[in-house]
């Protein structure tokens, strides 16, 4: 199965506080190149890449709210 | 002549399962994360991804409080002071709030009306995170 990566983009800060509070789960922001990337067992796993970017969407839009209240996050 | 030596040991590491690391103590973040199967959890998280208005922030108090079996029972909880929930449900729904996001336009709530204080939004994020990190170590 191929690896499946989704860019996160925003604020240098905020990143790094993500990358911070994600570092121990399946859902990681990896660092490739200069880019950062959003990788996680249901983007990987789905069947083709137009449910990976519904995955995608429905992870990030959640992750943003579970990341404003761990870390305080206001503007990610 | 014995020399005594006293030792401290540390031990450090990480837990892993199959290689795969295992937080010491689980925060609202790893149970936020395996639940999002769970409706009032996906709802709350939903809410909580834009930016924080009267409008989101009164919503989640509405979704957590659901879940909970109402406002007296989540007050029972003591995870944020009643008062505090009281304000914010007060400010939010208060024609004094109506030009900056507050959710109604008419007089039936008012600031003025009311003995208790306006919550400030910075202080109402404050309090509904404060709630949502408790309410989310239930939900594992």
């Amino acid at each position: 199965m191929s690896r499946r990566l989704v860019r996160v983009e925003g604020a240098p800060r905020d990143i790094a506080a993500a990358k911070g509070a994600l570092n121990s789960g399946e859902v990681q922001i990896v660092e490739v190149g200069d880019e950062n990337y959003l990788e996680a067992p249901g983007i990987t796993s789905a069947p083709d890449a137009a449910a990976a970017r519904e995955f995608a969407e429905i992870l990030f839009r959640r992750l943003t709210g579970l990341l404003r209240v761990e870390v305080g996050l206001r503007d990610p | 002549m014995h020399a005594q030596a006293a030792f401290a040991v540390t031990i450090s590491g990480q837990a892993t399962i199959d290689g795969v690391p295992v937080p010491a103590t689980k925060r609202p973040l790893d149970v936020g994360l395996e639940q999002f199967g769970d409706a009032y959890v996906a709802r709350v998280l939903d809410l909580l991804a834009g930016q924080p208005d009267w409008m989101s922030l009164y919503k989640v108090l509405d979704v957590v409080e659901d879940s909970v079996g109402g406002e007296r029972a989540l007050e029972a909880k003591g995870w944020v002071p009643a008062t505090s929930l009281k304000r914010l449900t007060l400010t939010a729904n208060a024609i004094e709030t109506a030009a900056s996001g507050g959710r109604h336009a008419t007089g039936k709530y008012s600031l003025a009306k009311s003995r208790l204080q306006p919550l400030p939004l910075d202080e109402a994020w404050d309090v509904v995170r404060q709630m949502v990190r408790s309410w989310l170590m239930t939900r594992a």
